[in-house]
């Protein structure tokens, strides 16, 4: 099985390190894939994946070429992820703030991200789960994302699907 | 009947004596158990320890050590790892590299990575 994670651009990875956490490849924003927060200054978002609050922007973004969703708030937009489907844009779904929230914001994470995802696989859409971290402290190694990713499915043999179709999904974009 | 355990490898991104753990001692590991476990408490909760178990079982390096653990409790365990970032005051993170029935493989495998000599276990 080949598993593939995403992080930011504030992450060292060379070559050993990305070896030791068991990653094939780990893309990294800016350099393998772009992603862009739509409430930045940018307006053209083409081919970027784009994430953001802005739910009017998203849409504007998703209409105007880009390459895909990031959701990293889990906050569950229907009408966003309504249009995603309409659009046939993939999902990727961040657990960076997962990573940095504690205690009861921590679990208010993982039931929102549970909810979203279900909400996600009714609807048939591509998703993927990914550590997106800022800093190397974030990083996971693939045995930890796939322990925390079978706690959001109700089958935890799902959740290897959900971290390995990342190049696929990026590759279809391109 | 006996319980059966798992050890995992773990590879810490910052030095281990940082945490205020002297290598040469002897104790090193029980000393090291003391102050990780405090941290896998409040991250598990109660049960969650209890069934889990965790203890220092091997230091090999100032990055890598080994956690004997539960069964029952490993995936858990591994998520807790993952959810610490800070050893007193310090700012870290654990990356779980493998898991094993035996102490003995891990030991070799670690061997391996400083060596550079593991096959791609992606290929």
């Amino acid at each position: 099985m080949l598993y593939y994670d995403l992080v930011d651009s504030g992450c060292n990875i060379d070559p050993k390190m990305q070896f030791n956490l068991g990653f094939k490849k780990i893309f990294k924003n800016k350099n393998d894939i772009q992603i862009a927060d739509v409430d930045s200054l940018k307006s053209d978002f083409n081919q970027y994946f784009i994430y953001g609050s802005n739910t009017s922007r998203l849409i504007s973004g998703l209409r105007n070429g880009s390459a895909g969703l990031m959701i990293n708030d889990y906050n569950l937009d229907k009408k966003l992820i309504q249009f995603t489907l309409g659009n046939k844009s993939p999902i990727i779904i961040s657990i960076n703030k997962l990573m940095h929230d504690t205690g009861f914001s921590r679990q208010r994470d993982l039931l929102f991200i549970r909810r979203l995802i279900k909400y996600i696989k009714a609807r048939k859409i591509e998703f993927s789960i990914v550590t997106f971290a800022d800093t190397d402290q974030y990083m996971c190694s693939y045995i930890q994302l796939l322990e925390i990713s079978k706690l959001f499915f109700d089958n935890p043999n799902e959740a290897i699907k959900h971290i390995t179709n990342l190049k696929k999904l990026i590759e279809n974009e391109r | 009947m006996r319980d059966k355990s798992r050890y995992i490898l773990v590879e810490s991104s910052e030095d281990i004596e940082k945490f205020g753990i002297k290598l040469n001692d002897e104790n090193a590991s029980k000393n090291f158990s003391r102050v990780i476990n405090k941290y896998l408490l409040f991250e598990l909760g109660d049960i969650n320890y209890t069934y889990a178990n965790p203890k220092v079982a091997a230091i090999l390096n100032n990055k890598f050590f080994i956690i004997k653990s539960l069964l029952k409790g490993t995936p858990n365990l591994i998520i807790a790892l993952a959810f610490i970032k800070q050893i007193n005051d310090v700012n870290t993170a654990f990356y779980t590299i493998k898991t094993s029935g035996t102490i003995r493989t891990l030991k070799e495998y670690a061997a391996g990575l400083n060596q550079n000599k593991i096959i791609d276990k992606n290929k």
